[in-house]
């Protein structure tokens, strides 16, 4: 086989049952890989019998892409999938690093683990080798500790290892799956369900090289594409600032989520003080990338002085530094920077605590949590000490940090008293990207991610070019698809940012590598790269249908658990509060109205029931999904239409 | 009397203005106005590298925004400018180039009503 590896590596952490399954190759080309395998793999095997995410019946799926550990641009992303114990529903989490091309050379496409360990283990995979070792020494220490130690016993520094920290052994429920100690699978809580089949690590070493099916064809497909990156404008300008270079396009943009989003904007002042620039100038010292990377995003970082001189790390983006900044309601940078390394070592997702530092601050500020609640903490904004101490306690579910180890919304929807309002959250992942809740574009991709609040499975980055008018009619046929204002004409490219990161995130490659971020590869280009490493010849018509059968797959997955059209909401704040700050003061930019507008035209493009959001029977018949259909109706005793 | 408005250029363009903030007063108050004199303060490859082949309007590697909206969704080049307002030019972290030369992702009219016309069918029908 080329372009995948061909086998499947099965492991049963309760029984220690390894087994190796062939891939099947129309089940290569009908699920690409990544992203689209795991979907597969949960649907047919975690039902809605499994109501918990920490359920032993519970898989953990590392799936790679056919594009991994090779020569095409940024392949080295690693796809884990699970259900998830954060949202209860579809979970997926893609983490950089060097860990997806490893287990690509060591000859497998997906690593599925299920069961659940008598004892703390890791995973030893050393090419066809297989074993289950203990873990017991390891159990407690942070993920550098982790993965040092492991090299150190296995005497070989270049084995990759991903691990958990001290959160996922204690099941926080927002614990990440760490590889290369800084790049994570962060979102959707992967790194509990590890924890939760006493899993500390899985540590792996590849050899056996990659075939690939056309090797010239491929090496220019690769090459051209490398270039077609470098030369867009924002290239140099994000291996200068990485992700921070957004908190500039939000700021110009008129949106600012000071403080939990309790106030809008900000001053041009307070905006530089934590901007990209700044992080640019005054921390980083190094670009650093991903397997194969041309952008190169990562950056090392050193604080130079005050209370954080000499905290050093790399894995430094927005998600972290913007959450701990504006949403946490501080303007201290090396602050940020050290919240983002104490997370990475724990094991904890960068942006769930922040989110519940900022929400929990802006409740105690208007009184709806007290000392009572806090431990004795007294909450304020950009409180530094607090805020390590309240990640400490969730870290190992300490009082306070217990309830909050569950996520920001289970821990809204215990304590009560209101606070449920102030938790900006859907489907129960907080809403990090603000753009949510200013333009529509973007509010949409997010209400319909199949994971809950997410700008990464398909920000609509279209809107924020702006398309003029006459250009979005061309490209949308609409003329007010680029204009993030307006609710109308925005399905179309919603559901095509969807699908091109459905691709990205199947293959192993990078979403700033894609027609999205950096008007990189589109679908004919990953069809031209696919097809000469698979030697399968592949439409890009073809590889965009694959991407609509996974997305509508998860969708299905969601809704066989009760989701629906419901469920596709914004937070409540949102259409009640206007911005109140920046240029934007006084403006309501999204209605309900506008959302359920939104909604139906969404649904009736994807092929989804208007009324439900349940994808329908024709629909899942085109994408050769009978079964699917099948299933959805006896399971929730409905025509699917 | 002149407006005066404030000019902010961000990513690779303020290398090539050899400015990231300027003030400059314009006789003629609209956008248009503006890059008149921005071209004739900082050369044409400022202009070049901001403006398509026919220089009649923006490319879609700069997002144009007038007092923090985008001037394609005000009056594009006409857009009147008054004194004090800030005009920022910025790359946009978007595949903003799109629109030109693309094989795909060419929806004409409305979007189709029938489920097998998915984003996928638009997706891949080819420019006419």
């Amino acid at each position: 086989m080329f372009g995948w590896s061909g086998t499947i590596l099965k492991i049963d952490l309760g029984s220690g049952k390894i087994d190796r399954r062939p891939l099947d190759i129309d089940f290569a080309r009908k699920w690409l890989g990544g992203e689209g395998f795991g979907a597969k793999v949960l649907w047919d095997e975690v039902g809605p019998e499994v109501k918990d995410g920490l359920d032993p019946r519970n898989l953990l799926i590392y799936a790679g892409g056919p594009l991994n550990s090779t020569l095409a641009p940024s392949s080295g992303r690693l796809e884990i999938v699970t259900k998830s114990p954060l949202t209860g529903i579809f979970g997926d989490s893609n983490s950089g690093g060097h860990f997806a091309p490893e287990m690509k050379q060591a000859g497998y496409d997906m690593i599925v683990i299920k069961g659940k360990s008598s004892r703390p283990v890791y995973l030893w995979i050393d090419d066809d080798e297989v074993q289950i070792r203990d873990a017991g020494h390891l159990w407690g220490k942070s993920v550098p500790e982790t993965s040092s130690l492991i090299r150190d016993e296995i005497k070989d520094q270049n084995i990759q290892v991903s691990c958990i920290g001290p959160a996922g052994e204690n099941l926080v429920r927002f614990a990440a799956l760490m590889n290369n100690n800084v790049r994570a699978a962060g979102w959707t809580g992967c790194g509990a369900v590890a924890g939760s089949k006493n899993l500390k690590a899985v540590a792996i070493r590849g050899t056996k090289g990659v075939r690939i099916a056309r090797p010239r064809e491929f090496e220019q497909a690769c090459w051209e594409a490398r270039e077609k990156v470098k030369q867009h404008p924002l290239y140099k300008t994000l291996r200068r600032t990485g992700t921070m270079y957004l908190t500039r396009q939000f700021y110009i943009g008129g949106y600012v989520p000071l403080r939990n989003y309790s106030v809008t904007g900000c001053s041009p002042e307070e905006f530089e003080q934590v901007s990209g620039d700044t992080f640019a100038d005054d921390y980083a010292v190094q670009a650093l990338g991903c397997h194969g990377c041309v952008v190169q995003c990562g950056h090392y970082a050193i604080v130079s002085q005050g209370d954080y001189r000499g905290t050093a790390t790399d894995g430094l983006e927005f998600s972290a530094l913007g959450a701990f900044t504006y949403w946490y309601g501080s303007t201290n940078l090396a602050f940020a920077i050290a919240a983002a390394k104490f997370c990475n070592e724990n094991g904890l997702d960068v942006t769930e605590p922040a989110m519940l530092l900022a929400w929990a601050t802006d409740c105690f500020k208007r009184g709806l949590l007290t000392t009572k609640d806090t431990d004795g903490l007294e909450l304020d904004w950009g409180d530094e000490k607090v805020a390590f101490e309240i990640m400490r306690k969730i870290t190992r579910r300490e009082g306070v940090g217990d309830t909050f180890a569950e996520g920001l919304a289970r821990a809204a929807r215990k304590i009560g008293k209101g606070t449920e309002y102030y938790a900006q959250t859907i489907k129960g992942r907080p809403s990090l990207e603000a753009g949510v809740r200013a333009t529509m574009g973007t509010a949409m991709a997010s209400i319909t991610s199949t994971r809950g609040a997410d700008h990464l499975k398909g920000w609509p980055h279209f809107e924020y070019a702006a398309l003029p008018p006459e250009k979005s009619m061309k490209t949308w046929g609409h003329p007010k698809t680029g204009d993030g204002r307006s609710p109308e004409g925005k399905a179309p490219m919603t559901a095509y940012g969807q699908s091109i990161y459905t691709i990205v995130d199947s293959v192993g490659a990078c979403k700033f590598h894609s027609r999205i971020a950096l008007d990189g590869l589109r679908e004919e280009d990953f069809a031209r790269l696919l097809s000469a490493a698979t030697g399968i010849d592949m439409s890009a018509r073809e590889i965009m249908q694959a991407a609509d059968r996974i997305y509508t797959l998860e969708r299905a997955y969601n809704c066989l658990l009760g989701l629906g059209r419901k469920d596709d909401t914004l937070p409540e704040m949102y259409f009640r509060e206007p911005f109140n700050a920046g240029p934007r003061k006084g403006q309501q930019i999204i209605t309900r109205e506008d959302q359920e507008k939104m909604l139906d035209e969404y649904y009736q493009y994807r092929g989804w029931d208007v009324e439900t959001g349940i994808p329908t029977r024709n629909k899942l018949e085109e994408l050769g999904l009978p079964d699917v259909a099948d299933r959805l109706e006896k399971h929730l005793g409905t025509k699917t239409v | 009397m002149a407006t005066t408005v404030n000019v902010e250029i961000y990513g690779p363009f303020a290398d090539i203005a050899g400015t990231r903030q300027a003030k400059v007063e314009l006789d003629e108050p609209t956008v248009k106005g503006l890059l008149k004199v921005m071209k004739k303060q900082w050369g044409p490859s400022f202009i070049q590298a901001i403006m398509d082949e026919s220089g009649g309007e923006f490319n879609l590697s700069v997002l144009v925004l007038v007092n923090h909206h985008p001037v394609y969704h005000l009056q594009g080049l006409r857009t009147e400018l008054k004194d004090g307002d800030t005009v920022v030019f910025i790359p946009p972290a978007a595949g903003g180039a799109l629109a030109s030369g693309s094989q795909t992702v060419i929806a004409r009219g409305k979007a189709p009503k029938q489920s097998h016309h998915s984003a996928i069918e638009i997706a891949s029908l080819r420019s006419q």
